[in-house]
C-alpha cells in the first residue's frame, strides 16, 4: 500500500519534468534565435562589396537590417572583398572573421565588435589619457612600494645582501645541483625572501605604472631631446661621429623632470 | 631598511587615501565598483536615436547622443579619444550608452538631472591580496586585456593561449613600435637637437605610447596570469638554487620547469660575490 502511495506521488513529479521540457523548447529555440531585442538574427540578408572598409559595411548593414553595431578601433585591414548570402548572424560572424573581430550580441540585440589579434600586426588601442587613468588605477590597486627604476632593482639587489649570509655548505651544496628549501633556513631569511617576493611581485610592477604615469602626465608638452654621450674620431680617415642619446623628458607641475632614454645615434660632426 | 622604506610608503599612502576619501563619497570595497544607475527622472534617455559615427570616438557619439536628445552627455577625458565605430538604428539613449558600458566595462551616470557622464570604473585599493590581479585587469583597458591573452573576467574562462606565449607576444610588441619611431627620429635630430611632442606625426605618438606601455609591461602580465603572485605561493614550497654556478634562483613551486622562478646573479665570472 505504502509503495503504492510512492508510485503515485511520482507522477506529478514525471508530469512537471514533461512539462518544463514542453515549455522549455520553444524558448530554448528563441534563445538560440535569434531575436535579440527587436533585431532578428535569422533574417535573410545579402551583402557584396568591394574593397569596402569594415565602418561601410556596417553601416550598410545597420541601415537595411535595423542592426545596431559597436565595433573598437580602428582594423588594420582597410578594406576587403565580401560577398555572401546567408542570415544576419552569420554575416556579422563574416564580417568580423575578414577584418579580425569577434562579436558578442548584447540583450538589446546590439553587437558588440572587439579585436581578437589574429593578425600579430594587430595592436590594442594605446589612448595617453587613457593609459595615464590606466596608470593611475593600477597605483590605487598595487600595494606601496617605494619608486624604484634603477638596475639592478631592489629586490635583486636584496638576494645579493642575502647570498653572503648564507653558508659555504650552503652555496657549495646548491652549486653542486641541491636546493635548499626556505622553510628551513633561519625565520630572518624567510622573512627577507618574503620581502624579495613582494617587490618582484609588488614592487617592480608599481615602479613601472609610476613611470608611466609620470611619462603620460603633461605627455603634450613633454619633448624629446637629443643628449650628446661623447665624440669619437675615426683613426683611419680622420672623420668624427658624435653619439647622443634621446630623452623623453616630462616636467611635472613641482617642476621635476622624468627622463627616459630611448636609444642612441650616432651623426657625424666637424672633427 | 625596506621595513621603513615601506612604512614611510604607507604613511605616504594613508594621507593620499584620506585626501581621496575627501573627496569621494563613494564607498571604499576593495572591488571595481559597479555602473552608477541614473536616475529615472529623464525621459529623454528613451527617446530612440539613429546615428552612424565611423572611424569616430566615444567623445563623438557621446556628442551625437546630446545633439539628438538636448541634454548633456559627455564621455570623460579618459575615455573620449577611444576610437570605434557605432551604426545605431533605432535604439534608445540609454541602450547607446548601456552598449558602450558593456563593450568597455566602462560605467554611465546622471552627474546632475539633465547630465550624464561616460567614464571609467572606480578602484579602491583592495583590502585583500588576493584581488589584487583581478582588478588589476579590470583596471585595463578591455583591448589590451584580449590582446595579453588574459582569462576573461566574467566568465574566469582561462585563455587557451599560454601564460609564456602571452608574455612574450607582449615582449615583441613594443620593439616593432621602437623600431619605426627610432627609424623615424635619425633624420630629425640631424638637424635639431629637441622635439617637441606636438611636432610628432599622429604615427609616431602612437608608437610612442606603445614603446611606453609595453616596454615594462612583463611584471604586470606575470601578475595577471599569476605566475609569481605572492598570495599563490606556499612558503613551504619555495626553494633556493643556484643556475649557471653565478645565478641564485628562487624557485616558485617544486614541480615548476626549469627557468621558471626568479632570482639575480650574485658571482661574477671569476667566482666572486657581486657587491
Amino acid at each position: 500500500m505504502y509503495n503504492a502511495l510512492l508510485r503515485l506521488m511520482k507522477w506529478p513529479a514525471v508530469v512537471t519534468v514533461g512539462l518544463t521540457v514542453a515549455m522549455h523548447v520553444p524558448a530554448a529555440a528563441q534563445n538560440r534565435g535569434e531575436l535579440k531585442g527587436s533585431v532578428r538574427l535569422n533574417q535573410p540578408v545579402e551583402i557584396k562589396f568591394k574593397q569596402s572598409a569594415m565602418a561601410a559595411i556596417l553601416r550598410d548593414l545597420s541601415q537595411r537590417y535595423g542592426v545596431s553595431v559597436i565595433a573598437d578601433g580602428v582594423p588594420l585591414l582597410q578594406s576587403a572583398d565580401l560577398e555572401f548570402r546567408g542570415s544576419l548572424r552569420e554575416a556579422l560572424d563574416r564580417i568580423a572573421d575578414t577584418f579580425d573581430y569577434t562579436i558578442t550580441i548584447r540583450k538589446t540585440g546590439i553587437v558588440s565588435m572587439m579585436k581578437r589579434f589574429k593578425n600579430p600586426e594587430e595592436r590594442p588601442q594605446v589612448i595617453p589619457a587613457e593609459m595615464r587613468q590606466t596608470a593611475t588605477d593600477m597605483l590605487t590597486i598595487l600595494p606601496v612600494f617605494p619608486y624604484d627604476v634603477d638596475e639592478p632593482p631592489l629586490w635583486a639587489r636584496m638576494i645579493r645582501q642575502l647570498a653572503p649570509q648564507l653558508t659555504p655548505e650552503q652555496i657549495d651544496g646548491m652549486k653542486q645541483g641541491k636546493t635548499l628549501m626556505i622553510a628551513d633556513l633561519a625565520p630572518k631569511f624567510q622573512q627577507m625572501m618574503a620581502e624579495i617576493i613582494q617587490l618582484r611581485a609588488y614592487g617592480v610592477t608599481r615602479s613601472m605604472w609610476e613611470q608611466l604615469y609620470r611619462q603620460l602626465d603633461r605627455f603634450d608638452s613633454s619633448i624629446l631631446r637629443a643628449r650628446k654621450r661623447g665624440v669619437f674620431t675615426f683613426a683611419d680617415n680622420g672623420k668624427s661621429t658624435a653619439s647622443y642619446a634621446v630623452m623623453h623628458e616630462t616636467r611635472s607641475g613641482g617642476g621635476a623632470v622624468t627622463a627616459t632614454t630611448l636609444g642612441e645615434f650616432q651623426r657625424e660632426v666637424k672633427p | 631598511m625596506i621595513q621603513t622604506l615601506i612604512k614611510n610608503s604607507m604613511r605616504a599612502m594613508r594621507v593620499s587615501m584620506l585626501g581621496m576619501a575627501l573627496v569621494s563619497t563613494v564607498p571604499c570595497t576593495g572591488q571595481a565598483l559597479p555602473r552608477t544607475q541614473p536616475g529615472e527622472d529623464d525621459a529623454k534617455l528613451d527617446a530612440k536615436v539613429s546615428f552612424s559615427v565611423e572611424s569616430g570616438s566615444v567623445g563623438q557619439v557621446a556628442a551625437e547622443l546630446s545633439k539628438q536628445t538636448g541634454i548633456s552627455i559627455a564621455a570623460a577625458s579618459s575615455i573620449q579619444d577611444r576610437k570605434l565605430t557605432f551604426e545605431a538604428a533605432g535604439i534608445t539613449v540609454r541602450q547607446a550608452l548601456d552598449a558602450l558600458a558593456e563593450t568597455y566595462d566602462c560605467r554611465w551616470y546622471r552627474r546632475q538631472p539633465g547630465q550624464y557622464v561616460v567614464d571609467r570604473m572606480l578602484f579602491r585599493t583592495p583590502t585583500d591580496s588576493t584581488a589584487i590581479p583581478a582588478l588589476m585587469q579590470a583596471a585595463l583597458p578591455v583591448d589590451i586585456r584580449i590582446f595579453a591573452a588574459l582569462p576573461d573576467l566574467k566568465s574566469k574562462k582561462p585563455d587557451e593561449r599560454t601564460s609564456d606565449m602571452a608574455v612574450n607576444k607582449i615582449g615583441q610588441t613594443p620593439w616593432r613600435a621602437i623600431y619605426r619611431f627610432r627609424s623615424s627620429l635619425t633624420g630629425v635630430f640631424t638637424k635639431q637637437d629637441a622635439l617637441e611632442m606636438r611636432d610628432l606625426s599622429p604615427l609616431q605618438r602612437d608608437d610612442l605610447v606603445t614603446w611606453m606601455v609595453f616596454a615594462s609591461f612583463r611584471n604586470t602580465m606575470e601578475l595577471l596570469h599569476d605566475d609569481y603572485a605572492p598570495h599563490k605561493m606556499d612558503m613551504k614550497q619555495l626553494t633556493l638554487h643556484i643556475e649557471q654556478a653565478s645565478m641564485l634562483m628562487i624557485k616558485t613551486t617544486p614541480d615548476a620547469k626549469p627557468g621558471f622562478g626568479f632570482g639575480t646573479q650574485i658571482f661574477d665570472a671569476d667566482g666572486r660575490p657581486v657587491p
